[in-house]
């Protein structure tokens, strides 16, 4: 039975269940279960919870109690934020909490906060060479974390929440020109005050509000729902103005705002424009779920569960992401790092060659790992279904784009060559769609000559003859079939390069 | 008397069989004809069938024609397999020899060959029974394929086709040398069949070995016995590995086609008998052809195909990690809506079992992702192949879960523009069904266990719980909208708890 854990991430506007499995060096969430209670609202109304909202909130818990109980939890935290921490009698809620449900309940401080959703971020970002900015976006407080080469350097706490600024300025359910100016002086100035001089090269930014506006550019940009989304500033000054213009009825129609943030989403906009300002920053990143899986991954470094990502020795986290997407699909782990391992090879010798870039290395590496990810599904097509996977899957450092592209190579590393009436692939650029035929054209070999899946070629050197591509193969074991599934998938490359492929 | 003709376009032959039947099922071979021509040579070599062979394969076709002229037969089927099947202008191939021939060719999908085959097995393997009872792999081993069907207690663990049949195999390591060529092929040989292997729960134990196809004929020659021995295979082996086409063909007497596939065809049958850990291997030797006219002549029949869909279902439930018990729990609540609301929905058996089949794939998509359920459970069930299923009962299910989950935000699918507007009304019935049938076990805690529904003017129904069903009311009203829409009626859940 897999170790199971509950975490509970209560908030001004909703409370968030996650459950999660915790298979080999990874968790899985089985279970995400919401319900917007606002009770931020509540208590910036009222300085504190009201009857009613203890109601409320015990309604909840017992409901989310029954989704914990049913899955066989061994190990559970509820965390309060903002307004348990602002409320006039938190502990009045937590006495009926505890004897009602049984719960305990953690009131964090902002720094703590941050400090969890940095921790979940380095299961997203690979942190090691930059400096990031993570924002947490709530309905009653911002919380800003600097990270500096991997490493959290500091967490600052400010009451900027979205919800609580809204009601400060605004008095009715369309701001005026006047209130948004308040606000945003108002932004500047508490930004001003904590905001650390230094040089960002990425920021992140979470909370349900924030994340409804990636939604929104996500929709209009015809992207996957990802967890991770990038937005430029240019669209999120567009959308700022969009939404300063619209009543909360009008801003709830735009497709992507949860209604229940509609009112929020300007505060949110503009914080977010500012701090990107101040950074110069030309987009931004959000990803959801952020705190949530920051409590998860410490309740499981406390019950001494340390996570793939984590650990001292730990590589990347994209390249561990990828691991673990082929773990999941129960994928042959040997040979797709030997053929990784080959297409590197391949890569390197061919790169000026084939007039490719460094970094396409990173589309090439992605593809050979998860190329065979799709024999889950089933063996035949399974190069088909490889492609849905790894597009419908959610990969560190990978852009829609990019993630099109690495399905398409792992697409074409057996059987039909790229096609007109291939829709997947005749949309991509035409610069991508060579990229794909030049990287599929090396997998595929690099494939062929893993052909018995035992690591025979142990090494190959490649070199230009004649005009023709020259792989020299070395092995201390019989590699007819290497060779002979090297020159049965040749095909691709010699049709995109031109030359001749001959392996030796 | 019913007479039927069945062609059967190989990768190594065209073979013909024309039978009679008569009120009792009795048989009557009329003719057999078997007319070498190794499409597979082409195909699996260069991708597609050469216009030489086109035209030998539209001679070989007229010939066949005039016997279907001299039995006077209008009732024949004629089934391509994957020398066809796979080669880049079957299109062409089926176009061509139609035009020329006057004979329709179809495409046999690779699923529904190997059921043909399992199923005929089944009713003429002495124990076929006990055989599956106790784990049994259905190997049918033939030119261009090796197809398994792998069964127990009634369960099909796994079916499908490897593209590795001798043929195939034969022509793919063709520059290798035939002194090391058995190394090439033993090597594949292990890790097709591993693979097939490894998706297999360990814990289901395999003992048995069922051969069929081709290859048995050479068995036959060979050994002429009714059981193979492992010793038999592996002495034979020893012995020809290393040897040339000539030396092979002295050495067994065989001709020159079978001798050249025979490496392959040992490996093949050594292996498996490895895998499953028998000493020997019966089989059946029905041609195929025959088998298909005992299959379209409606002679053999699947009795408990229902049963066997339905275990197969859950299996593939149980691999995406769907939760079994809620999936039983929700079955219970969605076949007594359906009963219940008959009058309703005016929908028949076949759509039950389309709405059976969408409760138990419902989730499978959440292996994915937590996003995007809709989109990723119609993937997978559109890419699952159930021997034996009714086509249309995965095509309807992937829309219908589709339609149960899909979110304000996706889109209609492409075909629903090629559906007819009963078609798709019935698509939104099941899946108004399959959403309420859900929202009764939303909290996967099985708290409501009875239900009776009233229908007057608006359906209500009565749920009895052994604890409050907070989330199941919540999710109930949340999900309701669609039969509202659909049936144009109002629903309502009212809940009794009983402490007891």
């Amino acid at each position: 039975m897999p170790t199971t854990v509950a975490v509970i991430d209560m908030g001004s506007n909703s409370f968030r269940l996650q459950i999660s499995e915790i298979i080999s060096g990874t968790y899985k969430v089985i279970e995400d279960y919401k319900e917007v209670l606002r009770i931020g609202d509540v208590v910036y109304n009222t300085g504190g919870f009201t009857q009613e909202a203890i109601s409320r909130v015990l309604e909840t818990l017992r409901r989310m109690r029954i989704f914990m109980d049913n899955n066989n939890v061994s190990s559970y935290r509820l965390v309060g934020t903002a307004p348990f921490r602002d409320a006039n009698n938190t502990e009045q809620l937590l006495t009926a909490v505890k004897e009602a449900t049984g719960f305990e309940i953690d009131v964090i401080s902002g720094e703590e906060e941050a400090r969890l959703i940095w921790l979940a971020a380095t299961g997203y970002f690979n942190l090691s060479d930059i400096n990031a900015l993570f924002v947490d976006i709530g309905g009653g407080s911002v919380e800003l974390s600097y990270s500096i080469n991997g490493s959290l350097a500091e967490s600052i706490s400010t009451p900027l929440g979205c919800s609580r600024i809204t009601y400060e300025f605004v008095s009715k359910n369309k701001a005026k020109d006047d209130e948004i100016k308040k606000m945003k002086n108002y932004i500047f100035q508490e930004l001003t005050k904590v905001m650390a001089e230094r040089v960002i090269d990425k920021i992140v930014f979470t909370g349900g509000t924030v994340n409804s506006l990636a939604q929104v550019h996500a929709r209009r940009s015809n992207m996957s729902d990802s967890i991770v989304k990038y937005v430029d500033t240019v669209f999120l000054n567009h959308l700022v103005n969009e939404l300063a213009g619209k009543n909360y009825e009008d801003r709830a129609k735009i497709p992507g705002i949860e209604p229940e943030r509609a009112d929020m989403s300007l505060a949110a906009g503009l914080i977010v424009q500012e701090l990107l300002e101040q950074y110069e920053m030309k987009g931004f990143y959000t990803f959801s779920g952020g705190l949530r899986n920051g409590i998860t991954i410490d309740l499981l470094n406390k019950i001494g569960i340390e996570l793939l990502f984590q650990k001292e020795d730990a590589l990347d986290v994209r390249y561990i992401k990828l691991l673990e997407t082929g773990r999941k699909y129960n994928y042959e782990e040997d040979h797709a790092l030997h053929v990784t391992f080959l297409s590197k090879r391949l890569f390197d010798c061919l790169r000026k060659e084939l007039d490719l870039k460094k970094h396409d290395w990173l589309l090439l590496e992605a593809a050979a790992i998860l190329h065979d990810i799709g024999q889950h599904i089933s063996y035949s097509d399974h190069h088909k279904h490889s492609h849905y996977l790894i597009k419908n899957t959610e990969m560190v450092e990978y852009s829609d784009i990019h993630k099109d592209i690495v399905a398409n190579i792992a697409r074409y590393h057996r059987r039909g060559l790229p096609k007109p009436k291939h829709y997947e692939f005749q949309k991509l650029s035409g610069s991508d769609k060579r990229k794909v035929e030049l990287l599929a054209g090396i997998l595929r070999i690099a494939d062929g000559l893993d052909r018995s899946h035992t690591a025979a070629v142990k090494d190959i050197e490649v070199t230009q003859r004649n005009k023709n591509i020259v792989i020299r193969i070395f092995s201390a074991k019989n590699v007819d079939m290497e060779i002979a599934g090297a020159e049965k998938k040749k095909d691709l490359l010699e049709a995109v390069t031109g030359k001749k492929v001959i392996v030796e | 008397m019913n007479r039927i003709a069945i062609i059967n376009i190989g990768a190594s032959a065209f073979r013909m069989y024309v039978g009679e039947y008569d009120s009792g099922g009795n048989e009557r071979t009329l003719d057999y004809l078997v007319k070498p021509l190794r499409l597979g040579t082409d195909t699996f070599s260069q991708g597609y069938i050469s216009l030489e062979n086109v035209k030998k394969a539209t001679e070989i076709l007229n010939l066949f024609r005039l016997k279907l002229d001299e039995y006077d037969i209008k009732n024949y089927k004629a089934m391509c397999t994957s020398g066809v099947r796979e080669a880049t202008n079957r299109d062409f191939f089926l176009d061509y020899t139609m035009l020329h021939s006057d004979i329709k060719l179809e495409i046999l999908d690779p699923s529904d060959e190997v059921y043909i085959k399992y199923l005929s097995a089944k009713q003429t393997v002495n124990d076929f029974k006990q055989l599956e009872k106790e784990g049994l792999v259905f190997a049918n081993v033939s030119s261009g394929n090796v197809m398994l069907n792998i069964s127990r207690k009634n369960l099909t663990i796994y079916a499908g086709s490897l593209p590795y049949g001798s043929l195939r195999l034969r022509q793919m390591f063709r520059s290798i040398s035939h002194l090391k060529r058995h190394k090439a092929i033993e090597e594949h040989v292990r890790v097709m069949i591993s693979r097939i292997i490894s998706t297999i729960d360990p814990k289901i134990k395999l003992r048995h070995l069922l051969g069929s196809g081709s290859s048995i004929n050479i068995m036959i020659r060979l050994f002429n016995e009714n059981v193979i021995t492992l010793p038999q295979l592996k002495d034979l082996y020893e012995v020809i590995r290393t040897m040339s086409l000539a030396e092979i063909q002295q050495e067994t007497g065989l001709r020159k086609d079978e001798a050249s596939v025979l490496v392959p065809t040992l490996i093949t049958y050594i292996h498996l008998l490895d895998i499953v850990g028998s000493k020997s291997f019966t089989f059946s030797n029905l041609s195929f052809p025959h088998i298909m006219s005992l299959y379209y002549s409606g002679q053999i029949k699947d009795r408990q195909v229902d049963s066997r869909v339905t275990l197969t279902l859950f299996s593939i439930a149980e691999k995406y990690r769907a939760n079994i018990k809620h999936a039983k729990w929700v079955l219970k609540f969605a076949r007594k809506i359906f009963k219940e609301l008959d009058d309703l929905h005016s929908l028949g058996i076949k759509h039950l079992k389309v709405l059976e089949a969408s409760v138990i794939l419902n989730d499978v998509g959440y292996y994915v992702a937590d996003e995007n359920l809709a989109g990723n459970s119609l993937y997978i069930i559109r890419s699952l192949k159930i021997p034996g299923a009714d086509p249309d009962l995965l095509r309807i299910t992937s829309s219908v879960v589709y339609e149960a989950n899909r979110t304000t935000a996706q889109r209609d699918l492409q075909e629903y523009a090629y559906l007819s507007p009963v078609e798709l009304l019935n698509i939104k019935k099941l899946a108004a069904i399959l959403r309420l049938a859900k929202a009764l076990d939303y909290s996967h805690n099985r708290h409501i266990y009875e239900l009776d529904i009233s229908i007057g003017d608006h359906v209500i129904i009565y749920a009895q719980a052994e604890k409050e069903p907070y989330l199941e009311m919540y999710a109930f009203d949340q999900q309701k909208q669609l039969f509202i829409e659909t049936f144009g009626v109002s629903i309502d859940l009212r809940a009794k708890v009983n402490y007891d």
